[in-house]
C-alpha cells in the first residue's frame, strides 16, 4: 500500500518463535516457529481458525505465554530476554484489548476509574486525569460525562470503545485486538471498524488484528498473516493474499466464506423462484 | 438495543430476608435495652432462689434468685457482641489470607492452600476447643478460639472467588496496565467478590453464635460473673430437673439470633440472584380474531400475525406472518434483539414459560401448534439443530445414547435398532468410523462433527421442519462451509424444509431460498437468496446491513454504521415503497486512508 521510509527498527518482530505446552510425552507445540514484523503504522492481520495458535501468539507478544524458543523483539528490545523487573518496565509498551466487552470492564468501577487505572496505573484518580480522560473519551466519540457512569449502562458496541480508549491511553507502541469484533453485531462491529480505521490514520497506529473473520481482517489491514496449526502458511500484503493465495490452505479458507466469490454450497444454484 | 443495555438490577425484599431483619432488630434492640433497665433484677442476688413462675418473674429465678427473664435479656448484649467480634475477625482474617494467597508465588500459594485445606477438613469446633485450652477460659479468648478456626473455610473461599474472577479479562487487563498486585485486589477483586461474601458473612454469624454458646455451656468460654447465652445453659443444666424453665428462654434465645442471621444470609443471596425472582405468565394464547387473508394455506408452515410478549406486556415480536413451504430453506436474518430466535422458537413450541404467545393461526401441517401438542408428535415433527455443539451435548453421556434418545423415547424403537440407523444416517452425513463415534464422548469429538451429528440425529426421524438457530456461529469458517453444504444435501435430497436462523447475511445468501429481514420484532423484507446475494434489495435497514458488512470482494472504503433502533418503519412488499423515508441511514464520515 504506502511506502513511509522506515529508520527505526520494526515495532514488532518475532523470530522463530516457538511454545510448548506441557513437557515430555504430554508436550504440545503449539507455535512452531512462526516470524513476522509489524512496520511502524502498519497492521498486520492475523488469521487463523481454532487450534491455529493465534491467540497463543497474542498471548506470547503481551507476556503472558512462555516462550521456549526463538525470540520476540519490541521497538529493538528482546522481551523473551528480559528479567522480570525489565519486563514489567516495559508491560506497558503493548496493549491488548480483549475479545469480550462484557468480561473486560470492571462493573463495579465508573468509566473515568478504569480510564485513570490505564493513565496512571497507582495513582488512578479520575479528578486528577480529568483532562486526559475526556479527551480519550472524545477519541472514541463519547461525551466527557460518560467517566461518570458505570459499565452496565453502556451497549456492547459502547463498551468495546472504551476498552479500545483504555488500550490507547496507556500510550502503547503496539496495539494487540484480539477477535474484538466477534463478540458484536453487524452494526456495532461496523462501528467499531470505522473507529480502528479512523485511529489508525489519525494516530498512526501499530497494530496486530487477530480474527477467524476474513471478512474483517480484510478491512481492516495492511498485511496478512495466515496461520495453520502453529504455522505460518502464508505472509503478505493483504491484497495479494486474498487476490492471489498461494498456500492450499488460505485458497480453502477464502473459499469458504460464505457469500464471497470463492463460496460454493455444492451445487451452482438454479435460480429458485 | 434491548438486550445489550442492562438495567440496574433492583433489589429484591423477600418475605424472609424482612423477618429475619426484623427479628435480628428486635435482638439488637434487647441487646441495647435489656442491660440498661434489666441489670438489678438479672444480676442482684435476692433470697427468692429457685422460684417457679410468677407474676414478679414470669419464668421464676435461679440458685441465687436472679430473675431468668432479666438475665436471658441481658446476656444478649454480651452473646451479639462477642458474636460480632468473631465474625468480624474471621471475616477480615479471612479475606486478607484468602487475596494474598492470590498475590503469592504459586509455589507458596499451593502450600498456603494445603495448609488451609487440612484445616478446613478438621471439625472447626474441636480446633476452637484446642485453640480455647491453649488461650485459657474467658469471653475473649473464646471469640479468638471461634475466629482463628473459621479463618481457614473464610479464606479458602476467598481464595477460590479471587481465582475465579482473576481469570475476567478485566483483572488481566489491569495486570498488562502495570497495576500493583494490592490495587488489583482493592480494585477489582474485593468489590465484586462482595456480595458473595456479605451472604457468607451472615452465615458465618449463625455458626459462630452456636459455637461461641457451645464454648460457654462446656465452661471454656464466659466466665462468671459474666453471662451470655451459653453461660446461662451452663448453670440451667444443674437444675434441669428442678428449673426446667432455665434453659428455655436462652435456648429460645439463640434460636432467634441464629434464625434471623440466616434468614438475613438466605435473603441476600436471593435478593443477590439476578436469575431469581422470575414473573410466569400465561403460556399461549391464542388470539380469538378470524384468520388474516395473507396465510397461505398451501404451505407446509404457516405463522399468521404472531406475537410474542413480556410478563410485563412489552411486545417482543409484532406480528410476524411467515410460511414456509415443503422443501424450501427460509432464512431469518437480524441483529440480536431482533426476534428472529423467538419467532423459530415460537413454531418449535420451545419459549420460556414466562412468555405469552399470540397469533392467528400458526400450524405445520395439520398440527395446531397454538394448541398443546403431543411432545411426541412435535419431537419428531420438528428437528432442532442449536448453535453450540460444546453445550448442546451432555459431556457425561456417550454420543450414541444422547443421538438416539428421540427415536428411542418418541418412536419407541428398540436400542439396537435406533444405534443401527443412527449410525447409517451419521455415515450419510459423511462422519467417519460412525460406530466409534457413537462409541465415544461429546470431549472426543471435534465442533464440526459435533455439529454435523447432531443435525444428522434430526433426520432419522424424518421431520417435516429442521429449524436451526444460529447452527454455524461456533464453528470455524472452514468447517461452517461443510456443515452448510450439509445442510444444502439433505435439503436436496430427502427435501427437508428448512428454518434457518443465522445473523451472517453471508450464510443466508448463500443458503437460503427465501429470506426474511427482521428487525425490533417485525418483518422488514422478505428476498430470495439470489436477491439478497445480487444486492437487490429494497428496505434501507437491509440496504444499510449489507453497507455494513465487511467483504473479501471488495474492499470498501468505509462501513455504514446502522442503528437498528433507526428503523422502526415497517415492511415493504414489492408494490409499496411510498412510506419510507430516504436519508434515514447516517453514515459516519470516518474514511480509511485514501
Amino acid at each position: 500500500m504506502t511506502s513511509t521510509a522506515m529508520s527505526a527498527a520494526p515495532v514488532l518482530e518475532v523470530r522463530d518463535l516457538e511454545v510448548t505446552f506441557g513437557s515430555g510425552q504430554a508436550a504440545a507445540k503449539v507455535l512452531k516457529g512462526v516470524s513476522a514484523t509489524i512496520e511502524r503504522g502498519k497492521t498486520l492481520g492475523i488469521v487463523g481458525e481454532s487450534g491455529s495458535g493465534k491467540s497463543t501468539l497474542a498471548k506470547a507478544i503481551v507476556g503472558l505465554n512462555p516462550v521456549s524458543s526463538g525470540s520476540i523483539w519490541v521497538n529493538g528490545a528482546d522481551v523473551s530476554r528480559m528479567t522480570s523487573g525489565q519486563r514489567r518496565a516495559m508491560r506497558r509498551e503493548v496493549q491488548m484489548i480483549p475479545q469480550d466487552p462484557y468480561s473486560s470492564l470492571n462493573p463495579r468501577r465508573t468509566i473515568g476509574q478504569t480510564l485513570a487505572e490505564a493513565i496512571d496505573p497507582v495513582k488512578s484518580n479520575p479528578r486528577a486525569h480529568r483532562e486526559k480522560i475526556s479527551y480519550w473519551l472524545s477519541t472514541i466519540r463519547l461525551d466527557a460525562d460518560v467517566a461518570e457512569r458505570y459499565p452496565h449502562e453502556f451497549s456492547g458496541g459502547q463498551r468495546q470503545r472504551i476498552a479500545i480508549a483504555r488500550a490507547l491511553a496507556v500510550g502503547p507502541k503496539l496495539i494487540i485486538a484480539d477477535e474484538i469484533t466477534s463478540a458484536l453485531d453487524l452494526s456495532v462491529q461496523a462501528e467499531i471498524l470505522n473507529l480502528i480505521s479512523r485511529l489508525r490514520t489519525e494516530l498512526d497506529l501499530t497494530m496486530a488484528f487477530i480474527s477467524h473473520d476474513l471478512d474483517v481482517v480484510h478491512h481492516v489491514s495492511d498485511g496478512i498473516m495466515v496461520l495453520f496449526h502453529g504455522e505460518v502458511v502464508e505472509l503478505g500484503d493483504v491484497d495479494s493474499v486474498y487476490g492471489n493465495p498461494k498456500h492450499p490452505y488460505t485458497r480453502k479458507l477464502i473459499d469458504s466464506v460464505p457469500g464471497g466469490p470463492g463460496f460454493d454450497i455444492g451445487e451452482r444454484r438454479a435460480a429458485v423462484a | 438495543m434491548a438486550e445489550t443495555t442492562r438495567t440496574k438490577r433492583h433489589f429484591r425484599w423477600t418475605t424472609g430476608l424482612i423477618i429475619g431483619i426484623a427479628l435480628m432488630s428486635v435482638m439488637i434492640l434487647i441487646g441495647l435495652l435489656a442491660p440498661l433497665f434489666l441489670s438489678e433484677a438479672a444480676e442482684k442476688l435476692t433470697a427468692n432462689a429457685s422460684q417457679g413462675p410468677s407474676s414478679a418473674h414470669w419464668l421464676g429465678t435461679d440458685d441465687f434468685g436472679r430473675d431468668v427473664l432479666a438475665r436471658s435479656l441481658v446476656a444478649t448484649r454480651l452473646t451479639l457482641v462477642m458474636t460480632a467480634a468473631t465474625t468480624a475477625i474471621s471475616v477480615v482474617g479471612g479475606v486478607l489470607i484468602g487475596t494474598f494467597i492470590w498475590l503469592a508465588p504459586p509455589r507458596i500459594r499451593n502450600a498456603v492452600l494445603r495448609v488451609i485445606d487440612a484445616a478446613v477438613a478438621y471439625p472447626s469446633l474441636i480446633f476452637a476447643l484446642l485453640i480455647a485450652a491453649i488461650l485459657g477460659q474467658g469471653a475473649w479468648s473464646a471469640v479468638l478460639a471461634i475466629a482463628i478456626a473459621s479463618i481457614p473455610a473464610f479464606a479458602r473461599l476467598t481464595a477460590n472467588m479471587a481465582a475465579s474472577i482473576s481469570q475476567r479479562n478485566y483483572v488481566s487487563t489491569a495486570r498488562l496496565l502495570g497495576v500493583p498486585g494490592p490495587r488489583i485486589i482493592t480494585r477489582h477483586l474485593l468489590p465484586n467478590m462482595a456480595e458473595p461474601l456479605l451472604v457468607l458473612t451472615a452465615t458465618v454469624f449463625a455458626t459462630t453464635l452456636i459455637e461461641l454458646s457451645s464454648l460457654s455451656f462446656i465452661g471454656l468460654g464466659v466466665q462468671n460473673p459474666e453471662y451470655d447465652f451459653g453461660r446461662l445453659l451452663n448453670e440451667a443444666l444443674v437444675n434441669i430437673y428442678s428449673q426446667p424453665l432455665q434453659a428455655v428462654m436462652p435456648s429460645i434465645m439463640i434460636t432467634i439470633a441464629g434464625l434471623s442471621a440466616m434468614l438475613i444470609g438466605d435473603g441476600l443471596a436471593a435478593a443477590t440472584d439476578p436469575r431469581g425472582g422470575r414473573k410466569f405468565g400465561s403460556v399461549k394464547a391464542a388470539s380469538e380474531l378470524p384468520a388474516s387473508m395473507r396465510a397461505d394455506r398451501e404451505a407446509l408452515v404457516e405463522v399468521d400475525n404472531l406475537t410474542v410478549l413480556t410478563p410485563n406486556g412489552v411486545p417482543l415480536v409484532k406480528g410476524v406472518s411467515l410460511s414456509i413451504h415443503a422443501g424450501e430453506v427460509v432464512g431469518l436474518v437480524g441483529e440480536s434483539g431482533s426476534g428472529k430466535s423467538l419467532t423459530a422458537m415460537s413454531i418449535a413450541g420451545l419459549l420460556p414459560e414466562e412468555l405469552t404467545v399470540r397469533a392467528h393461526s400458526m400450524r405445520l401441517g395439520e398440527l395446531d401448534l397454538l394448541k398443546k401438542n403431543d411432545p411426541r408428535t412435535l419431537a419428531t415433527s420438528i428437528g432442532l439443530v442449536y448453535q453450540d455443539p460444546g453445550t448442546s451435548f451432555n459431556p457425561a453421556l456417550r454420543i450414541g445414547s444422547q443421538l438416539t434418545e428421540v427415536s428411542r423415547i418418541h418412536l419407541k424403537q428398540s436400542g439396537k435398532t435406533s444405534f443401527t440407523r443412527m449410525v447409517k444416517a451419521l455415515a450419510d452425513i459423511r462422519i467417519t468410523q460412525p460406530e466409534l463415534r457413537m462409541k465415544q464422548h461429546p470431549h472426543e469429538l471435534s465442533g464440526g462433527m459435533l455439529q454435523r451429528a447432531m443435525i444428522a440425529s434430526t433426520l432419522v426421524t424424518d421431520p417435516r421442519l429442521i429449524i436451526a438457530d444460529e447452527p454455524t456461529t461456533a464453528l470455524d469458517v472452514t468447517v461452517q462451509a461443510d456443515v452448510l453444504r450439509q445442510f444444502r444435501t439433505i435439503n436436496r435430497e430427502m427435501g427437508t424444509a428448512m428454518l434457518f436462523i443465522s445473523h451472517d447475511i453471508g450464510v443466508v445468501q448463500a443458503l437460503c431460498d427465501k429470506v426474511i429481514v427482521m428487525n425490533g420484532g417485525k418483518i422488514l423484507e422478505r428476498l430470495t437468496g439470489a436477491q439478497l446475494a445480487a444486492g437487490d434489495v429494497k428496505h434501507p435497514y437491509t440496504k444499510a446491513l449489507l453497507a455494513a458488512t465487511p467483504s473479501i470482494a471488495e474492499r470498501k472504503t468505509e462501513l455504514v454504521a446502522v442503528r437498528a433502533e433507526d428503523f422502526t418503519f415497517d415492511e415493504i412488499t414489492d408494490d409499496a415503497l411510498g412510506p419510507v423515508q430516504a436519508g434515514t441511514v447516517q453514515p459516519e464520515t470516518e474514511r480509511l486512508q485514501p
